[in-house]
């Protein structure tokens, strides 16, 4: 065996130890701190006088006597069980056994200072004796108070009525408050099981069998139709749900967490191999985890649990990142990877850990643990994922295929829009204004388990026996006589000031040694006139049983003195009594249990209430006060802490403030979303969905610096941005949410809150991240972006579509209407496009002579023309007739003599003004032109505006679809037909260099070929707007000599003399000049092909 | 005897028609006061104890006991609440009536106004008629209180009526523990005039006051 595998085996004892060594911890104030009063008060009561084994039972019904009955049954049965039940106890012991209740009143009265105990002597003093009982005569007769007849029928010497107390001394009174509500439909059996110890599993299969027989013991004929309903709390109970429920909520939350990480990883990378190492990779690092936390913390709590399936969802990064690395270098070795994603990782891995590993400073204990475990979980995990995980799945031989094209796949600039933005402010801010902001919960809730029987049952038991939420505990150490003393006299002044409506203290149950051997003497006087005092009671019409409890206590006081007086009573009624209000601590300390009842001027303050120090005080409902204000004002320090840390990063990340704010906008904008999530669903923040606060933050940043980082390796390009960062980031942010997402069902609703939040916050932040904050980064680094417009393609707005859209606008709405339109449209354009604005801008300035300014001018101008010409356009391809609108202009006379020459005629003309006027102009002269076109961007497009032309019997022919089309056009013109032919935007293969305006200009120099191969009269012309209505003017042919054509250079000199002819009206009417792409390139042409663009295409 | 007792049990519609003419003329009352000796029969003395009292009561459910001469123990309803003075004592003991005080404490307490129902339906809702039986002078019905927490501390109660103005002329409440309570009473007055004053409660600081049934 290598030595490495004996260090891993040598590893493995520590990590069983650890594993041996976990135990769940089901108390729920062990989540809370301690250093806050009331926590500290109610830890002690729930550590000490909350019994530790005893289990509860409550019995509910209708009818008392119903009730009394089903709880004796109850309480018969299970102590019958000897295998499951010690004792069972459903009524106060001195109701079962009357004589222990004379023996501790015996005992009271001794511990009672002297002074009082000296006036029970004088009291039944031979000299008063006789007045006292005439007294108690007197009182039996006329009093209207029941307790004080109950009282002084069983007790007309007065034993019973200790100076420390106004109402019955503990142990005279029914057990209400303890076994049986005020009405009696409510009882309580306390039950000791049987078995010393029991772990959780051990607890939930005996009380399984304990409800089997309480509920068979109820099943009875004298208790049919009673209605009987049972409840079961207290520490067996709560340890079996609440340990139940977190193995539960463990086992689940990791399966379904695993179950979504393995189904994003099969989409993802379809493979079954890496699949299976990433899932056993994951189960390696929790069991490690827990391990390490056994041995660490050895018992883990309710919400630490929570770690296992948060760690699932952040660990699996570093395995999809490992994987993503192999898979992006097929071949490499597990070294050659770990190398170049260790650094990252680790990074990663320590500055998340760190983060959870703030949360310590939450203030709350149970969430401290669980940060302390996912940060122990997220530093294993990297370990087990570069060094486990890794050289099981590499090297990795992936198809080309999936590898990643060899050929990057085409960039998509896309559009960044703000819209999205806009709309996200707009609905985030119109949920939060309509809804307002998260409410706080301040109740402890969150911290208790969900859907529990057996705190409902508890509840039940408290409200029954008169204990609210805002009953406060009183926790005496240390002197405790001398604290219950002080408190005495302090609550009882505070009960008159109304600050507290009452108190139980059990001050004279509580041994006083020096007084019990002060009073001695007094007592053994009393005993020894027992016979006396019984005869003058007697003698005073008072029955024997009436002295039955004066007697026993006097009986008690006549026993040889006990050395151990000073302690309690030994008896069961003693013990079940200093059960509830005294306990001894592990160090030998006494602590004694008291209640308060809040008054209507209660201030909640043991200082202000005049409690003698060492007096701990808490309520339920204090403790959610206390615990809100703790848990805010550390969350909002904690808040802050990691916003600096984070902060001081992203600096060190991009080097640059504005980054900086984009990440911090993002997450900002990230969390509003996930507060108007919350407000729709109707969630308010609480005690532990709070700290999702500075969790998301820790978490969430990630993803706005590898956005950022992408953005500047790949800019705008929206497909490199998705395919490389969005899906690993999606990857991430999955299965971050599907280890948040699974504790959303946790039996513990904090937990669940939590996770809840942080799993739509972290949905909210990668929304963000990916789809607004791209744009921002983009809008404020606007030199990464390529022109938006490409002159050589045309434009996304010509399609089909527009142009229908066009067309109808056309036929719907008035000439004048549908100008104002397209007026605004235009106009709308140019915002949105001001690269083409300044495209025209460059094209006209030679018409001002370089200067920019005018050439502005000129272009809005131009714009402005365009649109009245689309308008015009719209109407005539929409079926108006518009011949009639063009007249015949200056030249026109030149048409006739070039038709009537039988040569055939080529009418060359510029993109200048309506060309497309031309055909049913001529048509009003019997003459059907071929209009020579090129092919539209999209066939669909090119077949609706042919339709267009032909229903207006305008013959066109396509040149580029068309392989025999040249032939056409040549017969045509041999056949002294007229042909149409724009001139100066050529297809790249016809264009040739000529001059235009002084400067170099590509133009067609199709018409020259056709001329050499026709010899057809080359005619110049252009219909343009003047003075609101369109003018066809024509100028003089241009002459040629046939067979000098035949020299290519002859024939680009001919070009040159076509446009030179037309280059005056170009000048005039530069505002009719329509190019929207640069116009004075100078690119050689390739290839003499005779083809003509036709260009009505809007700018691009 | 002349007008001896019969009981009337058997014969199906007397007792709840005595019972609704009694219950009738008492809500006619708006205020009624007598003279009463109460006899306490108490399982803690060999011989009953007698107290002389007075009682005064005005509508709708005002009322107010006076037990001894001068009195001893003296119970005053007003308003939603019973105050039970020990004079001697200078102590003071307040019990709410209102339905936030529950227990068989209430229903006792409520029974102190017994004598004087006002709503027909609302005694038949908290008393069962037992049994009932008659003379030429009085009718005698045996009430039993239907709350199941209120007969554990009173299973049982009697009301003496006198037949020709349907007079109450005695009460006896039966106790749990075997005790018995009862008041005849005598020199009764209906509808006198009564001085609101005797159902106000004022003390000043010299009284103890409690409230042994506030939570």
């Amino acid at each position: 065996m290598t030595r490495s595998r004996w260090l891993g085996l040598l590893l493995l004892v520590p990590l069983a130890a650890g594993l041996f060594r976990l135990r769940f911890d089901a108390d729920v104030l062990n989540l809370l701190p301690a250093d806050l009063p009331s926590v500290a008060a109610l830890q002690l009561h729930q550590r000490y006088f909350a019994n530790a084994r005893e289990l509860v039972i409550t019995v509910r019904g209708n009818d008392p006597a119903a009730v009394t009955s089903a709880a004796e049954a109850l309480a018969t049965r299970l102590s019958e069980a000897v295998q499951l039940v010690r004792a069972a106890r459903w009524q106060a012991p001195w109701i079962e056994d009357p004589s222990a209740a004379a023996e501790n009143l015996a005992w009271m009265w001794l511990q009672q200072p002297p002074e009082e105990f000296a006036r029970l002597a004088a009291r039944l003093s031979p000299t008063n004796v006789d007045r006292e009982l005439t007294s108690v005569r007197e009182t039996l007769a006329t009093s209207l108070d029941p307790d004080a007849l109950a009282r002084a029928s069983y007790d007309p010497l007065g034993f019973s009525r200790l100076p420390s107390t106004s109402g019955p001394p503990a142990g005279f009174d029914t057990g209400t408050g303890i076994f049986v509500n005020e009405d009696g439909t409510f009882r309580v059996i306390y039950v000791d099981p049987a078995p010393a110890h029991m772990n959780y599993t051990q607890a939930d299969a005996w009380l399984a069998a304990v409800r089997r027989a309480s509920t068979n013991a109820v099943a009875i004929p004298a208790l049919d139709g009673a209605d009987i309903h049972l409840g079961f709390t207290g520490t067996p109970a709560f340890v079996a749900e609440i340990a139940t429920g977190m193995e539960r909520d463990l086992t689940s939350s990791v399966l379904s967490t695993v179950v979504l990480i393995a189904l994003l990883f099969w989409l993802a990378h379809r493979s079954w191999r890496p699949l299976g190492w990433l899932v056993v990779s994951l189960g390696l690092t929790l069991v490690i985890t827990l391990a390490l936390g056994g041995l660490v913390f050895g018992t883990l709590n309710v919400i630490s649990l929570g770690f296992a399936a948060v760690l699932m969802g952040l660990a699996v990064d570093y395995g999809l990142v490992s994987y993503q690395e192999a898979v992006a270098g097929p071949g490499k070795s597990p070294a050659e990877i770990r190398r170049e994603v260790a650094h990252g990782i680790g990074y990663s891995a320590v500055t998340t850990a760190g983060t959870f590993l703030l949360l310590g400073f939450a203030g709350l204990p149970g969430l401290a643990q669980l940060g302390a475990l996912t940060a122990i979980g997220l530093l294993t995990g990297a370990v087990v994922m570069l060094f486990f995980f890794l050289p099981r799945v590499c090297p990795v031989s992936v198809p080309a295929s999936r590898t990643g094209p060899a050929i990057s796949p085409p960039k998509s600039h896309g559009q960044w829009s703000w819209w999205p933005t806009g709309i996200a402010l707009a609905v985030i801010g119109g949920v939060l204004l309509w809804r307002g902001l998260p409410s706080m919960t301040a109740s402890d809730d969150p911290l208790r388990p969900r859907h529990s029987p057996t705190y409902a049952a508890m509840e039940d038991l408290r409200r029954e026996l008169g204990r609210t939420n805002s009953t406060y505990w009183l926790l005496f150490s240390g002197a405790v006589g001398d604290q219950l003393d002080a408190t005495q006299a302090a609550l009882a002044a505070a009960r008159d000031r109304s600050e507290i409506d009452s108190f139980e203290l059990p001050t004279t149950f509580w041994p006083r040694p020096r007084n019990a051997a002060d009073n001695r003497k007094g007592a053994d006087e009393l005993a020894q006139r027992s016979t006396e005092l019984r005869r003058v009671a007697m003698a005073a019409g008072f029955t024997t049983n009436s002295l039955a409890l004066a007697g026993a206590v006097l009986t008690a006081w006549s026993r040889p003195e006990d050395p151990s007086a000073g302690t309690w009573p030994t008896n069961a009624m003693a013990r079940f009594l200093t059960g509830r209000f005294s306990a001894r601590t592990e160090t030998g300390e006494w602590l004694a249990l008291g209640l308060v009842q809040p008054g209507p001027k209660f201030v909640g303050d043991a200082a202000h209430l005049g409690l003698p120090p060492g007096v701990a005080m808490g309520s339920w409902d204090s403790l959610s006060t206390d615990l809100a204000g703790h848990v805010t004002r550390r969350v909002t320090w904690l808040t802050l802490l990691i916003g600096a840390t984070l902060i001081g990063f992203l600096r060190l990340a991009f080097r640059n403030w504005r980054e900086v704010g984009f990440s911090l906008a993002a997450l900002a904008l990230g969390f509003a979303m996930l507060l108007g999530v919350m407000t729709l669903a109707g969630w308010s923040w609480n005690l532990l969905s709070l700290v999702a606060l500075p969790l998301l933050l820790g978490s969430s940043v990630d993803s706005t610096i590898h956005v950022q980082l992408a953005l500047r390796r790949h800019g705008p390009d929206r497909t490199a941005l998705w395919r490389i960062t969005g899906k690993a980031l999606l990857l991430c942010a999955g299965a971050n949410i599907a280890g948040f997402g699974s504790l959303a069902w946790s039996s513990n609703a904090g937990l669940a809150s939590l996770d809840l939040v942080c799993a739509v916050g972290v949905a909210c932040v990668f929304v963000v991240c990916v789809g607004l904050l791209p744009t921002w980064w983009i809008a404020a680094h606007p030199s990464v972006i390529p022109p938006r417009v490409d002159p050589e393609n045309p434009s996304s707005l010509y399609t089909a579509g527009l142009w229908r859209a066009g067309l109808h606008l056309g036929r719907l709405l008035p000439a004048a209407w549908a100008g104002v339109l397209a007026r605004a449209g235009v106009k709308l354009y140019l915002r949105m496009r001001p690269e083409r604005f300044d495209i025209v801008v460059e094209n006209l300035l030679p018409f001002s002579a370089g200067d920019r300014g005018q050439a502005e001018r000129l272009a809005r101008a131009n714009f402005e023309a365009f649109a009245a010409k689309l308008v015009d356009l719209w109407r005539y391809e929409a079926g108006v007739p518009v011949a009639e609108s063009v007249q015949p202009g200056s030249g026109w006379d030149h048409f006739s003599p070039a038709v009537a020459s039988g040569r055939g005629v080529l009418l060359v003309t510029p993109h200048l003004g309506n060309w497309e006027f031309g055909a049913p102009f001529l048509g009003r002269y019997g003459i059907k032109p071929l209009v020579l076109t090129a092919p539209e961007p999209a066939p669909h497009l090119t077949r609706l505006r042919a339709d267009a032309r032909a229903r207006q019997g305008v013959e066109t022919l396509v040149v580029g679809e068309d392989p025999f089309a040249f032939v056409e056009i040549i017969r045509r013109l041999q056949d002294g037909g007229v042909v149409a032919l724009l001139i100066d935007r050529p297809n790249p293969s016809t264009a040739v260099p000529v001059e235009l305006l002084g400067r170099p200009f590509l133009a067609s120099v199709a018409a020259a070929e056709l001329a050499r191969a026709t010899g057809c009269v080359v005619l110049p012309v252009f219909i343009v707007r003047e003075a609101g209505s369109y003018r066809a003017r024509a100028l003089p042919p241009v002459e040629y000599e046939q067979r000098q054509l035949r020299d290519r250079a002859e024939r680009i000199a001919f070009t040159g003399r076509i446009l030179r002819a037309l280059e005056p009206a170009i000048r005039q009417f530069p505002d009719q000049w329509f190019h929207f792409v640069p116009v004075w390139d100078t690119r050689p042409p390739q290839r003499s092909t005779p083809v003509a663009g036709g260009a009505d295409s809007p700018p691009h | 005897m002349i007008g001896a007792a019969v009981v009337v049990a058997a014969r199906a519609g007397a007792p709840e028609d005595a019972l609704a003419r009694w219950l009738d003329a008492q809500a006619q009352l708006t205020s009624w006061s007598a003279d009463f000796v109460q006899t306490r029969h108490l399982q803690a003395l060999t011989q009953p104890l007698s107290s002389p009292g007075k009682v005064w009561f005005a509508a709708p459910g005002q009322f107010r006991w006076e037990v001894g001469q001068p009195a001893l123990s003296i119970a005053i309803r007003e308003d939603d609440q019973l105050v039970v003075l020990a004079p001697n004592l200078k102590r003071a003991e307040r019990y709410s009536l209102s339905a936030a005080a529950r227990g068989p404490m209430k229903e006792a307490l409520a029974l102190l106004d017994t004598g004087f129902p006002r709503d027909s339906d609302d005694f038949r809702r908290r008393f069962d008629l037992l049994a009932f039986s008659s003379t030429n002078a009085t009718w005698t019905f045996q009430l039993q209180p239907r709350s199941a927490s209120a007969r554990k501390l009173l299973p049982g109660m009697t009301l003496v009526v006198e037949t020709n103005d349907f007079t109450l002329s005695a009460t006896e409440l039966r106790f749990a523990d075997g005790s018995r309570l009862r008041n005849d009473f005598k020199n009764s007055v209906k509808n006198p005039p009564v001085d609101p004053s005797l159902f106000h409660v004022v003390l000043d600081d010299s009284w103890k006051v409690t409230t042994p049934m506030a939570k």
